[in-house]
């Protein structure tokens, strides 16, 4: 790292090049911020002591740079009048390769569903894009961030934990209706195939529902919930076996009540019939018993229904 | 006019001594064939030295052992957060934890790159920060170690295997991939009996022989079509190989060649009524008989 500043020894003392330093001195600036043709004959005249030919050595040490391999911008009225170092020689190399590793390293976290994590990772990879100048490098990073359809700003909101528990008017694209304006009381995120979901209660339908992440389009108002209100839930009981049993992972709001010769007894806290029969129906046949009866009745029910597609001779 | 051009030239030569330096430790007989190429007067150690004392001047660290000169400190650094250092630090914890030596080694070099671009402040915190509870691997696969690594072996000899799988039997596969996920590895790859994809977790391995056929590079894939209906219809989002062959305004049926066949069958069962496979048939036979088993683990016969 460069460490140019005033100097107590006479420059010109020393077994130094002065033109070298002085190309280095400015390139140093530039590193920093971008500055304008005033700043920086300032910075030579006030770290050399040469006040005389200064804007010719500036324009000269700019042309140097140039030259080494640095691309800078020409101080206009459209950017400030600045010389800003668009890039330079020194930027990390990082490459194609190296975009791939870490890119295959963050399609096994957005496997592992962590959002917080891969929402981290996602603000490193930008970190580092903005410190390459390779675009092979850029390009796989960004083609590939998982969220790259959801709003920055709604996201950095969302994983904050600030909505939890609180009622928000969300601008929503829905599939059905359009833009519209939805009154919801966020519970949890949870990523499913790489989509993010936010789950709670949903004023519209007086019903638990999810919403797609992508598809909030913005945050109208947040308030606090009335505090005689209550989120409408009932406990559930299930177990599963097989493959199911080994690869089970509780939701937010599930636990293991036993574990007992490859079969996981589980409690789910439902809210809604929607949201637990979509969890219980990716169990398949490794589900075996569901209670409370009313329950398992209703998804029972279910069963039929989607049986029923299977039954008749069509396509 | 021709002192102009030499100060020119002076400023070049110092960064060109930078440029090279920054990517690698130089004799003087190094830097004096950099300098040839953009200057034609000979240089002398004395006139070399000199440069290298501007570039210590500017605060570069530049150390000299014997004849070579190293840079110890790059001319530009990578800033980052603490919590950006904290996410660098669990990156490399999870690359651990995936136990592929592949992988290990292609991000250990990447870190080396970013390292090399740190303050020795940022190098310090980062080496603390791998050692806090908060970097340490999240999923851990290490009982399945021997099991990832022979896997690795499989890919690297890309050859045919015959797999007997817990519960499956045996069946002929060429393996293409290791992934994971929050609980389990898996090994990836192509069935050429049902020309699809599958990928088997690695615990459920219980033998595993390699053919002495190598696996195809262009595999031919069965589709699998599926109809979905109403507001998923309308929200669908396409998988990497999916695509949509037909679409009403309340229906859209899509193919579908590369997912796993059972994980494609349980997210179909997973839509409910909103989605019924179409093809292949046997695929739907075993819709039918998963839906048959659930209905009688639900207390009633099925029909």
């Amino acid at each position: 790292m460069f460490n140019t500043q005033l100097k107590s020894e006479p420059l010109k003392q020393k077994s130094i090049s002065l033109t070298a330093y002085k190309t280095l001195l400015i390139f140093a600036e530039l590193l920093k911020h971008p500055c304008t043709k005033e700043e920086l004959i300032n910075l030579l005249s006030d770290t050399i002591g040469e006040e005389q030919s200064s804007k010719d050595t500036l324009r000269r040490i700019i042309n140097t740079l140039k030259k080494a391999g640095c691309i800078i911008s020409r101080p206009t009225e459209k950017n400030g009048y600045l010389y800003s170092l668009i890039s330079h020689p020194f930027s990390p190399e990082f490459n194609k390769k190296d975009a791939e590793i870490l890119n295959y390293i963050r399609s096994n976290i957005v496997l592992s569903e962590d959002y917080k994590f891969t929402d981290k990772v996602n603000k490193l990879c930008e970190k580092l894009i903005s410190y390459s100048s390779d675009n092979d490098f850029k390009e796989e990073i960004l083609n590939n961030n998982p969220f790259s359809a959801v709003n920055p700003e709604i996201l950095n909101r969302l994983t904050s934990g600030e909505l939890i528990g609180r009622v928000v008017e969300f601008s929503y694209f829905s599939a059905n209706s359009g833009l519209e304006e939805l009154r919801f009381i966020p519970q949890k995120i949870t990523m499913k195939n790489t989509k993010l979901y936010i789950w709670g209660y949903g004023f519209k339908y007086s019903q638990y529902a999810f919403l797609n992440v992508e598809r909030i389009k913005g945050i109208n108002s947040v308030y606090e919930i009335d505090s005689d209100f209550r989120l409408p839930a009932f406990d559930v009981h299930y177990t599963i076996s097989g493959e199911s049993a080994k690869t089970f992972t509780p939701e937010g709001n599930e636990t293991i009540e036993e574990k007992e010769d490859g079969e996981i007894l589980v409690q789910h806290t439902a809210c809604d019939d929607f949201s637990l029969f979509q969890r219980l129906l990716q169990f398949g046949s490794d589900l075996k018993t569901l209670s409370p009866d009313f329950i398992n009745e209703r998804f029972l029910e279910k069963l039929k229904k989607i049986r029923a597609g299977y039954l008749n001779n069509e396509g | 006019m021709k002192d102009k051009f030499k100060e020119l030239d002076t400023g070049l030569k110092v960064f060109e001594i930078l440029k090279y330096l920054a990517k690698q430790d130089a004799s003087y007989h190094d830097l004096e064939r950099i300098l040839s190429k953009i200057s034609a007067k000979e240089l002398s150690d004395e006139t070399i030295l000199k440069y290298i004392n501007t570039l210590k001047y500017s605060g570069l660290n530049i150390t000299k052992s014997g004849e070579v000169f190293r840079l110890e400190n790059q001319p530009f650094m990578i800033n980052l957060t603490e919590e950006e250092l904290e996410t660098l630090a669990n990156l490399e914890a999870y690359s651990k934890s995936l136990n592929n030596e592949r992988v290990n080694k292609e991000f250990s070099d990447f870190l080396n790159k970013i390292s090399k671009y740190l303050s020795p402040l940022l190098k310090e915190k980062y080496i603390k920060l791998r050692e806090t509870s908060t970097a340490k691997p999240m999923y851990d696969y290490k009982d399945r170690e021997d099991l990832i690594r022979l896997c690795e072996k499989y890919l690297e000899d890309n050859l045919r295997l015959e797999i007997e799988e817990n519960g499956k039997g045996k069946f002929v596969f060429e393996p293409a991939e290791i992934i994971y996920d929050k609980t389990s590895v898996y090994l990836s790859g192509y069935l050429p009996e049902t020309a699809s994809n599958k990928r088997i977790n690695v615990k459920n391995i219980i033998s595993v022989k390699q053919l002495p056929t190598r696996a195809a590079g262009n595999k031919f894939l069965n589709t699998v079509v599926f109809e979905c209906f109403g507001r998923l219809a309308k929200n669908y989002k396409l998988k990497p190989s999916e695509k949509i062959i037909n679409s009403s305004e309340n229906s859209v049926i899509i193919s579908n060649a590369q997912e796993d066949r059972d994980l494609l069958l349980r997210r179909i069962l997973k839509y409910g009524e909103n989605a019924k496979l179409l093809r292949p048939q046997s695929l739907r036979d075993r819709m039918k008989e998963i839906l048959n088993e659930m209905i009688e683990n639900c207390g009633q016969e099925a029909k």
